[in-house]
């Protein structure tokens, strides 16, 4: 999305109004997070439910040895 | 009278419970050092003194009727400005909030004064607990123990600013990208962000509902143990707590022993752009660890600057769900800067917010595996640069504010998104006078080893020993 767009989707789901600079530093910023998505998110797993966190931390909490 | 508020606070707990001193003189202390310090730290943005001196007074009395005195009994504390008590202000160093008054108590206060600490008043901190550097725009910066002219870290500008000060024996911050533990580096003190799902977090103010933890900031690893050992723990009123049992902590602090641990360095990212004397202060605490039988291995950590990316991904829209009304109807009410690290929820979209969320657990187990299978903790610094002035810093939403927030955060943020423990630890001081610290961070679930190791350095060292004057 360019600055225009965020501002438009800003102001049409969340009715606030961003400033230009705003609007510009969030375009460069979504587009990096949608890079990171891209390159991590792929192979999800289909079932991971986010509300598990804990349940893997626990998991992830027993020795090896 | 000074001299009491330099004791730690399980000394001056100990001296409480055996009558060697009273609550009211560890109270009185506490408050007349407040009342030369604040002036220069700012660090209290309300004082009960009336209230504690009466609670130190009830304390006695109780210790007289012969009751069993509880860990933190008569124990002067106080608390980032964001841990509600039912009835009392609590301004999350906002303007929006400086009236609020909360109906409810955090489980984490709860449990403190069940264990019979007392409380002093609420303390200074980043609005809305966004800012890593302690500058407040409301309440008026808060200043470093140290030296005023520099930054205390934030956003628990006040917690690091008070304990380091020597004002209170401990206080609890909050943690989101790093909020426990820059305070703790800047300000000389032990921070403990524990375990994502560690501390429940009902009555405390939110700000990312998957990043956000309580942690306690003190001057000695040992009061660190102690205070997480009374607040970790299963709470019915947050589901998010984990049932997972409670390990002994102040018994591994009591226990320092690093013959035959694992240390694990990164080879990558966590020294990009590294100064040279914070570098060399990391391996001179290597070192240390070395010379009492540690081994050192290096390790590559995967997905980092993506990680970095993914937190924002998490944060950005949580905060948003908390403040999009505010943003809304009362933008000139907010800080700057805050408005405008507030604002990128409002340009992420749900379906990236659930994935960031959803691979979470593949991209922790990804770094525990690559540094846990070789290591049993990791060390890394807290903050990479010398700690910098209020000056230079104070940038408000200038186009060089992202830059500086990303430096600031570079080492810390990361492990929120990772929901990994990380205990900042004192190193030593950069030439500047200021403090340096590293971070161990362990398994999830691991902070005692994380309290057994850093306690070993801490008796090795002794840089819990030095206070500001």
């Amino acid at each position: 999305m360019d600055a225009r767009q965020i501002k438009d989707l800003a102001l049409q789901w969340h009715q606030v109004e961003l400033e230009e600079a705003a609007a510009e530093r969030l375009a460069v910023m979504t587009a990096a997070f949608g890079d990171t998505l891209g390159a991590l998110a792929s192979d999800s797993l289909f079932d991971t439910e986010p509300a598990h966190f804990d349940r893997a931390l626990v998991a992830m909490a027993k020795r090896d040895d | 009278m000074t001299e009491l508020t330099h004791l730690s606070l399980t000394a001056v707990a100990d001296a409480i419970a055996s009558k060697e001193t009273s609550a009211r003189d560890v109270t009185e202390a506490c408050l007349a050092l407040i009342d030369a310090k604040q002036p220069a730290l700012n660090a209290f943005i309300s004082l009960e003194a009336d209230a504690a001196l009466a609670a130190a007074d009830a304390a006695d009395a109780a210790l007289a009727k012969g009751e069993t005195p509880g860990p933190l009994h008569g124990v002067p504390l106080a608390h980032k400005d964001m841990y509600y008590r039912a009835g009392k202000v609590s301004t999350c160093g906002s303007k929006i909030r400086k009236d609020f008054v909360p109906d409810h108590t955090a489980t984490t206060i709860t449990r403190l004064a069940e264990a019979g600490a007392l409380h002093l008043g609420g303390l200074n901190m980043s609005e809305f607990a966004v800012g890593p550097m302690g500058h407040n725009d409301h309440f008026g910066s808060c200043r470093n123990p140290w030296n005023p002219d520099h930054v205390t870290g934030g956003s628990s500008s006040g917690s690091g600013s008070s304990v380091g000060g020597r004002l209170v024996y401990g206080a609890l911050g909050s943690d989101t990208g790093g909020s426990v533990r820059l305070p703790a580096a800047c300000c000389g003190l032990v921070g403990m962000k524990p375990t994502q799902t560690r501390v429940s977090r009902y009555g405390l103010m939110g700000l990312s509902f998957s990043l956000d933890n309580a942690g306690p900031l003190t001057r000695t690893v040992r009061d660190n143990a102690r205070l997480l050992g009374l607040i970790a723990g299963a709470d019915p009123m947050d589901h998010t707590a984990s049932a997972m049992p409670v390990d002994d902590y102040e018994a591994a602090a009591l226990s320092p022993d690093v013959k035959g641990l694992r240390i694990a360095v990164p080879a990558n990212y966590y020294y990009d752009n590294a100064a040279p004397e914070v570098r060399a202060l990391m391996q001179a605490s290597l070192k240390v660890f070395e010379g009492m039988g540690a081994e050192i291995v290096e390790v590559e950590v995967p997905d980092h600057h993506h990680i970095r990316q993914l937190g924002v991904t998490v944060r950005g829209p949580e905060g948003t769900v908390l403040h999009a009304a505010w943003l809304r109807d009362r933008p000139q009410d907010y800080g700057p800067q805050v408005r405008a690290r507030l604002e990128p929820g409002l340009a992420i979209g749900a379906a990236q917010y659930l994935a960031a969320l959803q691979i979470r657990p593949r991209i922790t187990q990804g770094f525990v595996d690559a540094v846990f299978a070789k290591a049993d903790v990791f060390h890394a610094p807290t903050i990479a640069v010398p700690v910098p002035s209020l000056a230079e810093t104070d940038v408000k939403d200038s186009p060089d504010f992202p830059a500086l927030v990303a430096g600031m955060t570079h080492c810390t943020q990361p492990i929120n998104y990772l929901g990994l423990p990380s205990l900042a630890v004192p190193a030593g001081f950069t030439a500047n006078g200021l403090p340096a610290s590293f971070q161990l961070v362990g398994r999830p679930f691991a902070e005692a080893a994380l309290y057994r190791a850093a306690a070993a350095y801490e008796v090795e060292t002794k840089f819990s020993e030095t206070a500001p004057e």
